[in-house]
């Protein structure tokens, strides 16, 4: 078994660490919802969803209509589909988190449970490598608070390996094009589950943009962001290898009020991060804050959402300059359509909308509004067979 | 906008969370059988509509309209005093400023709709240079009106809605209506001595006044005529849930109030607004008590008749949080009495967390989990 990267399970073995717990439990107590064993198709947007305990789930829209769920019973994150069997959903538990499910959207009612690595909680985030045999996850030693990346078998979600992320407080994560990198928002936040989401460091926080080899876990390239109360928390990557980067802002850590760019880009062969900049009513409505981002490659355009501000933001990725912008009350979700054609935002009230990527002008024939839903911080897009 | 209903799923049971349109508690209170005064208050969905109606005509519609009607009043002053400048008529309208500039912090609490809707240029730091980062502009304003003093510039209207917000506005008046520009004495005597020497003085007066009354008649135009073109007032679409960002009237309430009290103390505005124009019956004190009124009137009601927030907070069980924030706003009139602007501070962060919490939770209000609670 090789990987696209040349990564097989034996290579995995050799570099130590390896776990024999994270545990699989298929259809491990919680029940999905009605929409079941479902021919499921074209493109599906996805998302944690829920308020409570006994909504939080992760929920997908099929044909961009319809939803349907897997209840999780707890708050989910961040989300990924297999590369090799899109069909398989997999979503992260959000900080302090200890449980990850995987879904497959034809048979919902089937989850697969897995836990945190031993001694360590989750970040909320991961991804699977280009093959699909591997999953990455961004997780913490509980008593070290050194940030790991910890890799399972993405069919047994076993633990198979840990390597550091580089940093404190991994966060997001991505596979670089060349199927042999990860690109690792360590936000530099120390957090201990006995104290939640308390930071721990805000004095002494380090937040870094971190390369690792998945081969080795070595570190190969580290960026840094001139404002050392800014914590690199989301990224996204296109196909060139740019790395676009969300930001949210320690303000009460800060010894100034002045307004910080928050969204920063970095372009491959460069040795720094290029912070977008916008005016300064703009910046301050996004109130120190971005929860998600997401390149559109075809408009060449790069969004951010912050619900703390009502706001979607749009920069061109190529020159750095504010584009537009489109209010939406707790916006947070942030995706592009399978077609590229269109950034599509959700929020807490259950809301859809679609914006053309190269306008930014809302379809606002194509809003959805799911009363009872409340889509979570993160949203993504998958194009199914048929 | 397309409606979709999903068919199935837990999420979806139409538990009293699901249904409340604004998303919030059912809650109202409803005659039993008699007039509603001597009425016990009983929950239900149509009292809190009501109630937010109520609260929306007493409290925001009202404040915009007085607002309004001080600059229209300034406004209609100002062109008598520049026919024939004189003691009287400076005095008149330093003390219409001060009407104008209380009628504002009692506005700024609610500052969305026609006062916020534009990201770039938001329209209400045209009239409060001073609410969107704490910057003092006074240096600025005073370089700004000298310079017009001397300039070539026609001072008309629509010169002066030209300006960048940080030379217009409120602050641009009080410098010009409470202090020489050439060196800033603040005596009438010479302040009148200006105006009768410097007929372009008059010019900037009118110019501003006149920027600020397009302004307040928009504000006024858009809650209560017709907003943006639509033929609907803001009112209207407040009141509907019909807002372009698709949030319900507490959702865009409650974070605005939140915003204005975190803003009071963040940026300590009792110790660096309406400096010039202090004196001995009107100072920033003045404005901290209008703020405080329409915060407290926006909980109580302004009527018997209104049903107000605390009614419904006190009919849901949630005395106790009522009692809460009583106390904090008498903390915050206790300040103002002595004068303590720690004291003050303190109290309008204690509010800031009551409407973040004890107000939204009382009520079952949803700001929004990734507002309230992102990652």
């Amino acid at each position: 078994m090789t990987t696209d990267s040349g990564l097989n399970r034996r290579q995995l073995l050799q570099l130590g660490g390896v776990s024999a717990l994270g545990l699989a439990a298929w259809g491990s107590g919680v029940v999905a919802s009605s929409q079941s064993a479902k021919r499921v198709s074209g493109e599906i947007w996805f998302s944690a969803q829920g308020n409570q305990d006994a909504t939080y789930s992760l929920s997908w829209l099929t044909d961009g209509s319809q939803p349907a769920t897997a209840l999780s019973g707890f708050r989910g994150h961040g989300a990924a589909s297999d590369p090799l069997n899109p069909y398989r959903l997999v979503m992260f538990a959000r900080r302090p988190g200890w449980h990850g499910v995987m879904v497959d959207m034809t048979t919902p009612e089937r989850i697969q449970t897995f836990d945190a690595a031993p001694g360590c909680f989750m970040h909320g985030h991961g991804c699977f490598s280009n093959d699909g045999q591997w999953l990455f996850s961004t997780e913490s030693e509980i008593e070290s608070g050194i940030g790991k990346i910890v890799v399972r078998n993405s069919q047994t979600l076993t633990v198979e390996h840990l390597f550091d992320s580089a940093g404190i407080g991994p966060h997001d994560l991505a596979l670089m094009p060349d199927g042999k990198h990860l690109v690792v928002a360590n936000g530099g936040l120390l957090t201990h589950p006995d104290t939640g989401r308390k930071v721990l460091n805000l004095d002494s926080m380090r937040s870094n943009l971190s390369y690792l080899d998945i081969r080795s876990g070595q570190q190969v390239d580290e960026l840094t962001l001139p404002y050392d109360k800014a914590s690199i928390r989301h990224l996204d990557v296109a196909s060139d290898g740019t790395v676009a980067v969300a930001t949210q802002l320690q303000r009460q850590a800060m010894e100034h009020d002045e307004l910080v760019p928050l969204a920063a880009v970095h372009r491959p062969g460069t040795r720094q991060l290029q912070t977008l900049t916008s005016p300064d009513p703009v910046l301050a409505q996004f109130n120190d804050y971005m929860g998600s981002v997401r390149i559109n490659e075809v408009s060449g355009l790069v969004g951010f959402t912050s619900p703390r501000g009502n706001l979607a933001g749009f920069w061109d990725i190529h020159s750095g300059e504010l584009a537009g912008y489109h209010a939406f009350f707790d916006v947070c979700g942030l995706t592009v359509s399978a077609d590229q054609q269109r950034f599509v935002l959700s929020n807490s009230s259950g809301e859809i909308r679609q914006l053309d990527a190269r306008t930014l002008k809302e379809h606002s024939q194509l809003r959805q509004r799911f009363d009872g839903l409340h889509w979570d911080n993160h949203l993504f897009t998958v194009a199914l067979p048929g | 906008m397309k409606e979709n209903t999903p068919s199935a799923g837990p999420w979806l049971r139409p538990d009293w969370r699901q249904s409340a349109s604004i998303g919030v508690l059912a809650l109202t209170l409803v005659a039993c059988g008699g007039t509603r005064e001597n009425d016990e208050p009983v929950l239900s969905q149509g009292a809190l509509d009501l109630a937010i109606q109520q609260l929306t005509d007493a409290s925001m519609v009202a404040s915009v309209t007085q607002m309004a009607n001080a600059t229209d009043a300034l406004s209609t002053q100002v062109s008598g005093f520049c026919n024939a400048p004189d003691a009287a008529g400076l005095t008149q309208l330093q003390n219409q400023w001060q009407r104008t500039s209380t009628a504002w912090q009692q506005l700024l609490p609610y500052n969305f709709g026609p006062l916020n809707d534009n990201l770039i240029f938001p329209p209400y730091q045209f009239i409060d240079s001073y609410r969107p980062r704490g910057r003092d502009s006074t240096a600025t304003v005073r370089t700004s009106i000298n310079g017009w003093l001397v300039s070539d510039d026609n001072l008309t209207t629509e010169f002066f809605t030209g300006q960048t917000f940080n030379r217009v506005g409120l602050l641009a008046l009080e410098l010009v209506l409470f202090e020489t520009s050439d060196d800033q004495n603040t005596t009438t005597a010479a302040i009148l001595t200006e105006y009768q020497n410097q007929s372009r003085k008059c010019g900037v007066l009118a110019g501003l006044t006149g920027a600020l009354k397009q302004r307040t008649d928009s504000f006024r135009d858009g809650w209560t005529v017709t907003y943006q073109e639509t033929g609907q007032s803001y009112r209207e679409q407040f009141l509907s849930g019909a807002l372009a960002d698709g949030s319900t009237p507490l959702e865009t309430l409650l974070p605005s109030i939140q915003d204005y009290l975190n803003y009071l103390k963040q940026r300590d505005v009792v110790n660096n607004i309406a400096q010039i124009a202090a004196s001995d019956g009107f100072d920033s004190w003045t404005l901290m008590t209008a703020a405080t009124d329409s915060i407290e009137s926006l909980l109580t009601g302004v009527t018997e008749e209104q049903v107000s927030l605390f009614d419904l907070m006190n009919a849901g069980g949630n005395g106790t949080a009522v009692a809460t924030i009583k106390a904090n706003l008498q903390q915050a009139r206790d300040a103002i009495s002595s004068r303590d602007s720690v004291s003050f501070n303190a109290a309008m962060a204690a509010l800031d967390g009551n409407f973040k919490r004890e107000i939204p939770d009382s009520l079952d209000v949803s700001l929004g989990i990734n507002f309230s609670d992102g990652d």
